[in-house]
């Protein structure tokens, strides 16, 4: 059995009688320990795929199973725990909050969730391959674009989620610090067991991926 | 309270402002609030003091002390019990050099419980002809002393002061305690005439119907004091007015920090962070900015007090401000429902980009 598990699912958005197809009778596995890059163009259904999986939306039709179990059964408080402790999701919008310090913004996750997040060993780790430990003090506003999205990595994998969701997570950041980025989720991936999925534009980040799959006009398809 | 308390600290001009807003609003909660008890007190005050349950006034007068005349005749029907005291009431002023003030007179009986007690603060009650009792405000406003000779009118009586009391207020003027021939001889220019404004009873009235008088409750009579009821109505009307407009403050304040919130909060429920929490920290926000909006406006109503002069009836009444204070929390709350909706229907997906 496999840690995500899609069966025929589509999602259909609907307007009068005109009928779009956001998602088309997606099959899709994926188990720990990988490291998945999905590319499509735009439009092409790539962020509904993800939205999917973190119980953001609701799928037309079809079965999403995680971790063996019916996710779409759950709801909202159970969704919410479920995105707490087993998901870490990385945004394109990371919006951290402005009235709070680098640090702050991992208290405020460590106030929600006080159990089971990273060690200080592997946080530190996080913290040096993202270059952001000397940002500690800093408000949102005090950062660049890329250290804002490095920041809002680290804060996605202060939970030490299981699966990590990254929707054009290098999108602010130059090629060599994205490059660094790919690096780590991949040793994330090998060494913690953790499933990552990866949601993007750039073609050179599918060389870090273990696997690779396309998305379009709402169909996937193994690369 | 922790995105409260950071978010607080992080905009302190903003909140700064919101804290201000509710400062004043409350101060002036908090001085209406004196003013009305103070203002009422200074009406009952002397009624209060008698600590009486019923009155028996003429039926004319419909409940209105200073509007009753009952005569010698009409009082003998009313039959004697344990706790009855006479009382003659007439509005005077009082003259001392060119110095007026005007003063509420009620003659008692020195054998009747009204007179007996009589707390007096300073000299001692009156025993002979043409002394009297006043209230300590004549003496603190007015420049009235114990020994003082004053008349009521150019040809009263010229009357001496043996005796100072507290809390002797009626319909705002300060009462001047005489015997009760003194006040025939103001009221009627003769000691001889016997008629009196009311019989005052401790306890209830144990007879039926009197013809030409009624009995009706100490309550019922107050609020047949000129301008008792309507002035009460009108700072409850004011007071209930601005607790609406801290409800509205509150939540158009919240409501507008909350819509500009709204893109963080989103990526915070993607990532699992419960609507409990985020609306525990909304409400935790306002409760914060409430309370500290009182705190600061009790220390300005406790500085007001110490300064504002003792002619302003205002009297800062603990339970009654404690009171105001906990309906203002009560508003904050209520004002912060409606930005806490705002976040039970962010949509996290809205927070992912693209499709």
């Amino acid at each position: 059995m496999s840690t995500i598990e899609m069966k025929n699912i589509s999602k259909i958005y609907q307007n009068g009688t005109t009928k779009t197809y956001a998602l088309k009778d997606i099959q899709f596995k994926a188990d720990n320990g990988n490291f998945i890059t999905i590319t499509g163009p735009s439009g092409a259904g790539k962020s509904t795929f993800l939205e999917i999986i973190g119980g953001l939306l609701t799928p037309t039709s079809g079965k999403l199973l995680i971790n063996h179990h019916s996710y779409q059964n759950l709801n909202k408080k159970e969704k919410e725990k479920f995105r707490l402790n087993t998901l870490g999701f990385i945004l394109q919008s990371y919006n951290l909050l402005p009235y709070l310090k680098v640090e702050e913004q991992f208290q405020l996750v460590h106030k929600v969730k006080k159990d089971n997040n990273v060690g200080p060993k592997l946080w530190k780790w996080i913290v040096d391959e993202l270059g952001i430990q000397k940002l500690n003090q800093q408000y949102p506003d005090e950062l660049s674009g890329g250290q804002k999205q490095r920041v809002a990595i680290a804060r996605a994998l202060y939970t030490n989620p299981q699966i990590i969701l990254a929707d054009e997570p290098t999108a602010s950041l130059d090629s060599a610090r994205a490059f660094k980025v790919m690096k780590m989720f991949k040793q994330l991936a090998q060494k913690d067991n953790k499933l990552i999925i990866v949601v993007t534009h750039d073609l050179r980040l599918t060389q870090f991926a273990d696997q690779h799959y396309q998305i379009i006009d709402g169909q996937i398809t193994k690369a | 309270m922790f995105l409260a308390i950071k978010e607080m600290k992080h905009s302190k001009f903003r909140y700064g402002l919101i804290i201000t807003v509710i400062v004043l609003i409350a101060y002036l909660i908090f001085v209406l609030t004196g003013l009305a008890y103070g203002l009422a007190e200074s009406n009952r005050q002397a009624i209060d003091s008698w600590n009486a349950n019923q009155v028996v006034l003429n039926s004319d007068a419909d409940g209105a002390l200073q509007q009753s005349t009952i005569t010698s005749n009409q009082a003998k029907q009313i039959k004697s019990q344990p706790g009855q005291a006479q009382i003659g009431q007439i509005s005077v002023n009082a003259q001392k050099k060119n110095q007026k003030t005007s003063a509420s007179m009620v003659g008692i009986n020195s054998n009747q419980f009204i007179y007996q007690n009589v707390n007096i603060i300073q000299g001692r009650k009156f025993k002979h002809q043409n002394e009297v009792i006043v209230d300590q405000s004549m003496v603190q406003n007015n420049g009235y002393h114990l020994g003082d000779h004053f008349k009521v009118s150019n040809n009263s009586p010229t009357f001496k002061i043996v005796g100072i009391t507290k809390n002797a207020k009626l319909n705002v003027a300060p009462v001047i305690y005489s015997s009760m021939g003194d006040f025939r001889k103001v009221k009627f220019g003769s000691r001889n005439v016997n008629n009196i404004s009311a019989v005052i009873m401790k306890h209830n009235l144990k007879q039926g119907k009197i013809n030409g008088l009624e009995k009706i409750s100490i309550q019922q009579m107050i609020q047949k004091i000129p301008g008792y009821s309507a002035q009460n109505s009108t700072f409850i009307f004011m007071i209930g007015f601005l607790l609406l407009i801290t409800v509205i403050i509150i939540a158009i304040f919240l409501y507008i920090l909350t819509m500009q919130k709204i893109p963080y909060f989103a990526v915070l429920k993607v990532q699992g962070i419960a609507t409990k929490y985020l609306v525990k920290n909304v409400i935790g926000q306002s409760l914060l900015i409430t309370i500290l909006g009182i705190i600061i406006s009790g220390i300005l109503t406790g500085l007001t007090a110490m300064i504002i002069p003792s002619a302003v009836p205002i009297i800062f009444n603990y339970p009654l401000i404690f009171g105001a204070a906990g309906l203002i929390i009560l508003m904050s709350i209520i004002g912060s429902i409606i930005p806490t909706r705002s976040i039970m229907k962010i949509d996290p997906a809205k927070a992912i980009g693209g499709n």
